[in-house]
């Protein structure tokens, strides 16, 4: 038998710690409840070894009791080698105290982590020198998924049963933090009062789903939402799958203007802004975009991205701000679907809402991921979005942790909202929340600054 | 203790050898195996008798 493979590097290994490992596990079969959930069989380098364990891992579980003469027979009647004795023998020879069984698993998860990297190493080469990978983008999104995957702990499954007094004792250090005024209360505010209130803040790992009809504000309000996060210098990441970035920085200011407007400065309208300003209103102008440079807003404006390139670049981002708080998607129908696939438009929305929640929790950031309804909305009486409108969309109800509709009643019946006095009002209905409970709330939506103002500060 | 498992191993080794010319049973050495397994469980004259039961011709050859 062929114990170690060929491979074109020399393999970062440890067979001296490989043996100490099955010598101790059949000497004191119970120790296979604490490596069962930190050691694969492929952490195993040796081929024996590898094999050896697998049969250490299957009498344990069938029978409780281990011995050389089981595995000897094992060896035998599953006709991996004729002479098991001899890959036996050393095993005895390398028994040592029950104390050596963390340190040579510490070993082992080590060199497992390192040949990873190495492996990744190399298929990165192999794909970067193929002439048929001509796009650089992908092949660099690729490059960074295959990297980011290696350099995840192997030893995560370790982390998954916690027990009560670890989770208190974060929720107490989160508590003080609150108490102290160092953490935002529970989830991340986006500082509109109401919202607020009915989210107690958006969650890490959440994905958010923010949905309506076009025209009715979804990338404002979303813009107001980060503008107002990174203004507590928290990182965001905006994903704009259609405005480019020059469009989103002058929607930013268009709603900064607003606020020193109402603060009394003198007024800049859109039109003026994006046409000739005096120097009085320059000078205001400026003053904003000073306020607003420093903001740790970060901008992708590319189109036709894939959810595999989203995350490639999101990992880097966060492996660079470790502290990011927000990511934003603008919009779910615009993400361009993976090649070669024959599945259903709904199944493949599906696939790739799932892939941005598991990022969510990969990242432990919440991520709002805007989306357009489709007009069977305004097919009937009522136009207030519901869940029922997100069922052609690959029942991303399902994955979603939030989902918000925006409904706006003077878009559909101006008179009606004129004479009622609801023009600019924009409900903001919570169909779901997998934390918290559902509702509406108002906002004022003040279109020509695409500004989202809390009703009562009019 | 290393010792002792080299010892075993090299012991059934030689009996599977035995049981490849014939000269023990399947069953015989299954059991043999399983005596092995408890060896801590007895002293040297219940051992011996035990391999005796099981099978006398290899008690014999082994003294």
């Amino acid at each position: 038998m062929n114990s170690i493979e060929q491979l074109s590097y020399d393999v970062p290994m440890d067979l001296s710690a490989e043996r100490q490992i099955l010598g101790i596990l059949i000497k004191h079969p119970t120790q296979v409840d604490r490596v069962i959930d930190r050691l694969r069989p492929a952490h195993f380098i040796d081929s024996a070894h590898r094999r050896i364990y697998e049969i250490i891992l299957d009498i344990y579980n069938k029978q409780g009791r281990i011995s050389y003469t089981q595995i000897y027979n094992r060896l035998r009647t599953d006709s991996i080698t004729d002479a098991p004795a001899e890959l036996l023998i050393p095993l005895t020879e390398s028994f040592v105290a029950l104390s050596e069984l963390d340190p040579s698993v510490e070993i082992l998860l080590h060199k497992e982590g390192v040949r990873r990297i190495a492996q990744a190493c190399d298929t990165i080469k192999a794909m970067v020198l193929d002439p048929k990978n001509e796009d650089l983008e992908e092949v660099q999104a690729k490059a960074q998924e295959l990297m980011f995957a290696a350099s995840q702990s192997i030893d995560a499954a370790g982390d998954e049963v916690k027990n009560l007094l670890e989770v208190l004792n974060k929720c107490y250090i989160n508590l003080l933090k609150r108490k102290e005024g160092i953490l935002d209360a529970y989830g991340l505010s986006v500082r509109y009062p109401s919202i607020d209130g009915m989210t107690t803040g958006f969650k890490k790992k959440d994905l958010i789903i923010l949905a309506a009809r076009p025209s009715m504000g979804k990338t404002a309000l979303v813009l107001n939402m980060a503008a107002n996060v990174a203004k507590r210098n928290i990182p965001v990441l905006l994903f704009s799958l259609e405005m480019d970035d020059e469009q989103l920085g002058d929607r930013i200011v268009l709603s900064e203007l607003f606020a020193h407007k109402e603060g009394g400065e003198q007024a800049v309208t859109s039109v003026e802004y994006q046409t000739k300003l005096s120097d009085e209103q320059f000078l205001v102008t400026q003053k904003v975009f000073n306020e607003l440079y420093h903001l740790p807003i970060s901008i992708v404006d590319k189109r036709g991205l894939t959810v595999a390139e989203m995350r490639a670049k999101a990992r880097k981002f966060k492996s660079e701000h470790p502290d990011l708080g927000l990511i934003v998607i603008d919009y779910l129908q615009l993400i361009k679907p993976p090649n070669n696939t024959n599945r259903s438009w709904t199944l493949v929305v599906g696939e790739m809402v799932r892939e941005l929640r598991d990022l969510a929790g990969e990242l432990d950031v919440p991520i709002i991921l805007l989306s357009q309804l489709n007009r069977s909305v305004e097919s009937r009486d009522n136009k207030r979005p519901m869940m029922s409108d997100l069922r052609d969309s690959g029942n991303i109800e399902e994955f979603a942790d939030v989902i918000i509709f925006l409904y706006r009643e003077d878009y559909y019946y101006p008179d009606k909202a004129k004479a009622e006095g609801t023009e600019g009002l924009v409900e903001i209905i919570f169909a779901k929340q997998r934390k918290g409970s559902t509702g509406t709330v108002q906002l004022r939506f003040i279109k020509e600054y695409t500004r989202f103002i809390e009703e009562y500060t009019k | 203790m290393g010792d002792m498992d080299r010892t075993k191993l090299i012991f059934v080794d030689t009996c599977r050898n035995l049981v490849e010319l014939g000269e023990l049973s399947k069953e015989e050495y299954y059991d043999i195996c399983d005596l092995l397994d408890r060896l801590e469980e007895y002293d040297n004259e219940e051992f011996k008798a035990e391999l005796r039961r099981i099978s006398k011709g290899l008690s014999d050859l082994i003294g």
